[in-house]
């Protein structure tokens, strides 16, 4: 069930009048609108996806007894079995096959068309898991209570398909006061803003620009320099705008009930170095790289040759979760490599006794420059839908052929620096939300503000209703 | 600019919580009243987008076919303004016009199209004078459609005691796979006659119709339901084309000038699509040929009441070689013969137009639609016989 369709907003609605109606019965009415959530998008997978949940909870029993760790093995063996075999198994056949020479016969089997359906939200769901069974296992959490409040935390609709990634310690202990959250005006409407907000990018932004990317990607082999760097531009609005979209409504969602979800975006395209990137770039996903992979790898207390190593295949284990793929593998090694690279970079600055330079806002604006472009070729290995295109476009950025613009060209540089405008200003509203929402309140008058909101959800309604909702990016993964 | 709000605007929250109120800066946050007029705007928006949209904002002289490319549920729009304007102007006497592109009027303007020309003639003073003649025609209307057309006509209580269909040849080529015979309105006629649907759904799946059962066929129902309620969302497309052909002189969709006037590519010529329009298998003429079938069903329909079909002609000279195969002449005579089998009013029209007032093969030219006007209405009242 997509976010931006009406029948989530149908079912939305319906979630939310039955859990300020029952507030003793929010538990159950979110559990089981977690299972027509994902029902919805196959029964098949929903029980899948209930059966892995239900094996971690028992399984999470033993974590912290005598056989924890043979508990913790056996959990974190359920959930990567799941995620390989539907995430990676045609991948490796592929590749193994490659190596040997040779192609293994899959007719007569269930997958002759070489390639299996991928469940909704599996890998977000996984790191979940995951992050339950070590967390337990280090005794940092207590396990979940009941098999109830464990798949409500782990299944639930506003973020199972693409995030946040939850923690138990942040979210379970919400679930236990569950009944006794109040209908708060002013949370409601937060909630409210940050749905259209989501609403919004979707709908009016990346439904607009999806199309010149998905052309360009896929005559990407035609592709001229500047027509490269177009695209490349334009993905990486797209894919911000779009994957920001769903997870503000994620959180708009969670505010409508009174659960705090964690925002995974922070205007990243404003970021100066790598470090800063992904504190800003889906946050919870880094945030659960750096805890489970790069801390247990060593983290920075190490010798700085395995620093610069963890930190490449930490970043590179975020690209393989990604996707099944060798260029979402080659953007996690660039991520890691350009990390590992400004860490040296920032070394020698300290070293040559500049660090004051990096404070200053001329650097600064030049950082965030040259770290965009650089977030923007890497964008490329996201994107394309083969090593050979992304080679290609690359090649062709480096402006080597020379350089022509045709109208439409600069039509969409325009856009695209239009859109870059656009993440300044939501970085100036979003750092000044609180003080301007008030004063909207307080001194616009509520005749101007219904008809501002009449406006927007009647535009809204509009896009929403004129054709097939699209898909969020991240939902393939 | 209003000094209250200069003043607000540049205090921080801190300061506006020093200086106003407490029971103000709550009545501000845990307020309705602004979620109050959004809601009473959004209904003020329903009733100002129902009054706005009226049978001209969908129709003049023949539907607004970029409204329905956009979204074919326009045509369902255009028989509810068209049951509105029947019913408020007190209409008894009329007649529907149901066609493909030639009765539509494709290289035209609207106000050069039959469906102009027809109402000009069939509302002049006269013997079998009308009150109106509406012209649901549109480009690629298949017999089918024209079948469900009518039964959508009942369901609102629009007479259907004149009606007037127009064929071309290629309304009878089998689609093997090709044009499905109920190209638009597959979604209407499920629900207008769920027996026939079934009966010709096989056809329909096999030449692109994608039929949505299940839960998603009941989300899909109960979707449309509700946003038939909202008219904003009913209006979706209409709103939006309605402003943008403000702007616009003229409708004229496509080409306007005669056909020798033009270049006609050899590949153009030489195309399937425009080969199997002439195609000169020979026509089964049964029911299992899904036009004669839905034709046979549209008859049954007028049984007790007015049916006149009209069959476009060709281009003589652009076509000429088309046109003379010995398969498209046994197919043109096996038309009229079933046409006279069916017992209804008809005229056949192949080589009663002049080449010159033809703008490609098939569609007309301002002059050749009220030409076409004329034999139809002529015939239609007799005088033609």
């Amino acid at each position: 069930m997509l976010f931006n369709s009406p029948t989530f907003l149908i079912f939305l609605a319906a979630v939310f009048a039955l859990y300020y109606a029952f507030p003793r019965g929010r538990m159950i009415i979110l559990a089981l609108a977690n299972a027509a959530f994902y029902a919805y998008a196959g029964v098949g997978y929903f029980l899948l996806f209930f059966a892995i949940v239900a094996s971690v909870y028992f399984i999470s029993k033993g974590l912290q007894g005598p056989k924890g760790k043979l508990a913790l093995g056996l959990g974190l063996a359920v959930v990567l079995a799941n995620l390989l075999f539907f995430k990676y198994s045609m991948f490796l056949l592929e590749n193994i096959e490659s190596m040997l020479g040779m192609t293994f016969s899959l007719q007569g089997t269930a997958f002759a068309d070489r390639s299996i359906a991928l469940p909704i939200g599996i890998s977000f769901y996984s790191f979940q898991l995951i992050a339950y069974l070590v967390d337990v296992h280090r005794g940092k959490l207590k396990p979940s209570r009941s098999l109830l409040e464990f798949w409500v935390f782990i299944s639930l609709f506003a973020h199972s398909a693409a995030g946040p990634i939850l923690r138990g310690n942040d979210f379970i202990p919400q679930l236990r006061k569950i009944s006794s959250i109040l209908f708060r005006t002013p949370r409601v409407k937060l909630g409210l803003a940050f749905i259209l907000l989501g609403l919004f990018k979707k709908v009016v932004i990346v439904e607009q620009i999806a199309p010149y990317v998905n052309d360009y990607f896929s005559k990407a082999q035609t592709l001229s320099g500047v027509e490269s760097w177009i695209a490349s531009y334009l993905f990486a609005f797209q894919i911000y705008f779009d994957f920001s979209a769903y997870s503000e409504m994620a959180v708009g969602i969670g505010f409508l009930l009174g659960l705090r979800l964690d925002l995974n975006f922070k205007t990243p395209y404003l970021s100066a170095n790598p470090a800063e990137f992904w504190r800003r770039w889906h946050i919870t996903l880094s945030q659960w790289i750096r805890d489970y992979i790069f801390i247990p790898l060593g983290g920075s207390r190490v010798a700085n040759w395995r620093i610069y190593a963890n930190l490449i295949a930490a970043m590179t284990i975020s690209g393989i979760w990604h996707g099944a793929a060798w260029t979402f593998i080659i953007w996690g090694l660039y991520h890691g490599l350009l990390s590992a690279g400004h860490r040296l970079y920032d070394k020698g600055i300290k070293r040559l006794g500049w660090k004051d330079a990096l404070n200053n806002r001329i650097y600064k604006v030049f950082s965030i420059f040259v770290f965009f472009h650089l977030t923007v070729v890497g964008w490329v290995f996201f994107r394309a839908n083969s090593w050979s295109d992304a080679v290609y476009m690359l090649k062709k950025m480096t402006m080597m052929d020379g350089i022509q613009f045709t109208k439409q060209h600069l039509l969409l540089l325009a856009v695209a620096a239009g859109l870059y405008l656009l993440h300044i200003l939501e970085y100036i509203v979003v750092s000044r939300f609180k003080r301007w929402s008030l004063a909207w309140q307080f001194n616009v008058p509520s005749i101007v503000r219904g008809a501002v909101y009449a406006i927007i959800a009647i535009v809204l309604l509009f896009l929403l209703m004129k054709g097939e909702s699209s898909s969020f990016i991240y939902f393939q993964f | 600019m209003n000094q209250e709000l200069n003043t607000t605007a540049q205090i921080s929250v801190p300061s506006a919580r020093k200086k106003a109120p407490y029971s103000k800066l709550r009545k501000a946050r845990y307020g309705y009243y602004g979620i109050a007029f959004a809601l009473l705007f959004f209904i003020l928006a329903q009733f100002a987008a129902s009054y706005m949209v009226k049978l001209d904002t969908v129709y003049k002289h023949r539907l607004n076919y970029d409204m329905f490319l956009a979204d074919s549920k326009v045509m369902g729009i255009v028989v509810d303004e068209m049951a509105r304007h029947i019913k408020d102007n007190g209409l008894t006497n009329y007649a529907i016009l149901i066609g493909n592109s030639v009765a539509w009027g494709t290289n035209e303007s609207s106000d050069h199209s039959l469906g102009r020309y027809l109402s000009d003639n069939a509302t002049a003073d006269g013997d079998g004078k009308l009150q109106a003649v509406f012209n649901l025609s549109a480009p690629s209307i298949m017999a089918g459609d024209a079948y469900t057309l009518l039964l959508m006509l009942d369901e609102r209580g629009i007479k259907t005691d004149n009606v007037m269909i127009g064929l071309t040849y290629s309304s009878f080529v089998e689609a093997s796979p090709g044009v499905r015979k109920v190209f638009w309105l597959g979604d209407d006629l499920k629900k207008a006659d769920p027996a026939t649907f079934k009966k010709v759904l096989p056809h329909l799946e096999a030449n692109g119709y994608k039929n949505v059962t299940g839960w998603k066929g009941t989300e899909h129902n109960a979707i449309e339901a509700i946003t038939d309620w909202v008219p904003v969302i009913k209006y979706k497309t209409v709103i939006p084309e309605a402003i943008k052909a403000m702007g616009k002189e003229s409708d004229v969709m496509g080409d306007p000038r005669a056909w020798n006037e033009k270049k006609f590519s050899e590949k153009w010529i030489t195309s399937p699509q425009y080969l199997n329009f002439f195609s000169p298998e020979p026509f089964n003429m049964t029911d299992s040929n899904w036009t004669v079938y839905f034709m046979n069903r549209i008859a049954e329909h007028q049984q007790g009441k007015r049916l006149f079909v009209f069959v476009a002609g060709s281009n003589g000279e652009l076509s000429k070689k088309e046109v003379t195969n010995p398969g498209y002449v046994a197919n043109m005579e096996k038309i009229d013969s079933y046409l006279a089998e069916l017992g209804v009013d008809y005229v056949t029209l192949q080589d009663r137009i002049d080449p010159n007032l033809f703008t490609d093969h098939v569609h007309l030219t301002k002059e050749g639609n009220e030409l076409l006007a004329r034999i139809i209405w002529d015939a239609w009242t007799g005088k033609g016989a």
